[in-house]
């Protein structure tokens, strides 16, 4: 019973990940410069899920997720002309990052109904395991 | 589980419980996988499952449930008719030997619904309503069990008294 409620657990981890993956992405959509202060744009990060699969046991029950963070190698930089802008290059242009606002919002959206989803299923599997613990009387 | 004074329907009861319990945490990990790349939705044997309960249960009873009643009083003892006793006599195969590891190996789902393009044949509706049915069935066979042990329990005390 505590294999569901811990499954879960990777669940709501995962989708809070994505949700600071969602979070960062939306911060940062105008920065133009590194933490060392070069220009340089942001990079939208994005989190991949992957399921603990144990390849040896077929019938396993308890599946978790896993998230991984990386960087968003296919968002292109967008840019905007403003010879005024400090990080503006030679032609005048400055690189803004590749995030696309409502792209952001619409999986902020999945993100908080899966975690929701997630919930759910973990109160459920805690009202069974009560269940199962009133047969002690 | 094979307490002697326990009936054999708490039995029936323990394996419905213990299902339950198991396809409880294969959905939970269907919904926690419900944005994971070309995973596929998992569930246990549904039907074998309630195939063994019955083939388990009609074990149990003689004669068998499918005959006409008629034939449900004995002739070996006239005057007092032989009633299709309770679940369980001595001679009976064991419950337990109905319900095969097998029928707690989680597979692959795939015909509930259709792969999206990320592979995962994700179908939330179907997974929670599938959550409120299992959780309701484990329910109803603890509500069962404890309703016995209270039953156990009455005859107990009387005893004493």
């Amino acid at each position: 019973m505590f294999n569901a409620i811990n499954v879960s657990t990777s669940g709501l981890i995962a989708q809070r990940q994505r949700m600071n993956t969602i979070a960062s992405n939306i911060a940062n959509i105008g920065t133009t410069r590194n933490a060392e202060g070069k220009t340089e744009p942001y990079q939208r990060r994005k989190i991949t899920f992957s399921a603990e699969m144990d390849a040896l046991r077929s019938g396993q029950a308890s599946i978790p997720v896993r998230g991984q963070v990386e960087l968003d190698e296919e968002s292109q930089p967008r840019p905007v002309l403003d010879p005024g802008h400090p990080d503006a290059n030679a032609e005048g242009i400055v690189l803004y990052p590749g995030i696309k606002m409502v792209e952001e919002f619409t999986n902020a959206i999945a993100a908080s109904r899966a975690y929701e989803a997630n919930v759910t299923t973990m109160n459920m599997s805690k009202r069974m395991a009560e269940m199962a613990l009133r047969l002690l009387g | 589980m094979s307490l002697a004074i326990t009936p054999k329907s708490f039995q029936l009861l323990a394996q419905m419980a213990r299902f339950a319990e198991r396809r409880q945490t294969v959905l939970a990990s269907n919904v926690a996988n419900i944005d994971t790349l070309d995973y596929k939705m998992r569930d246990l044997d549904v039907e074998g499952f309630q195939q063994a309960m019955k083939s388990a249960v009609e074990s149990q009873t003689h004669p068998p449930l499918n005959q006409p009643v008629s034939q449900h009083w004995g002739s070996a003892s006239p005057g007092w008719p032989s009633l299709p006793g309770p679940l369980g006599n001595a001679t009976t195969p064991d419950i337990n030997s109905f319900f095969g590891e097998e029928l707690f190996e989680s597979q692959e789902d795939t015909a509930r619904n259709l792969t999206f393009h990320d592979g995962n044949n994700r179908g939330i509706e179907y997974q929670m309503t599938e959550l409120t049915k299992n959780s309701m069935q484990q329910n109803f066979a603890i509500e069962l069990m404890s309703a016995q042990m209270r039953l156990l329990e009455t005859v107990i005390s009387e005893q004493i008294r």
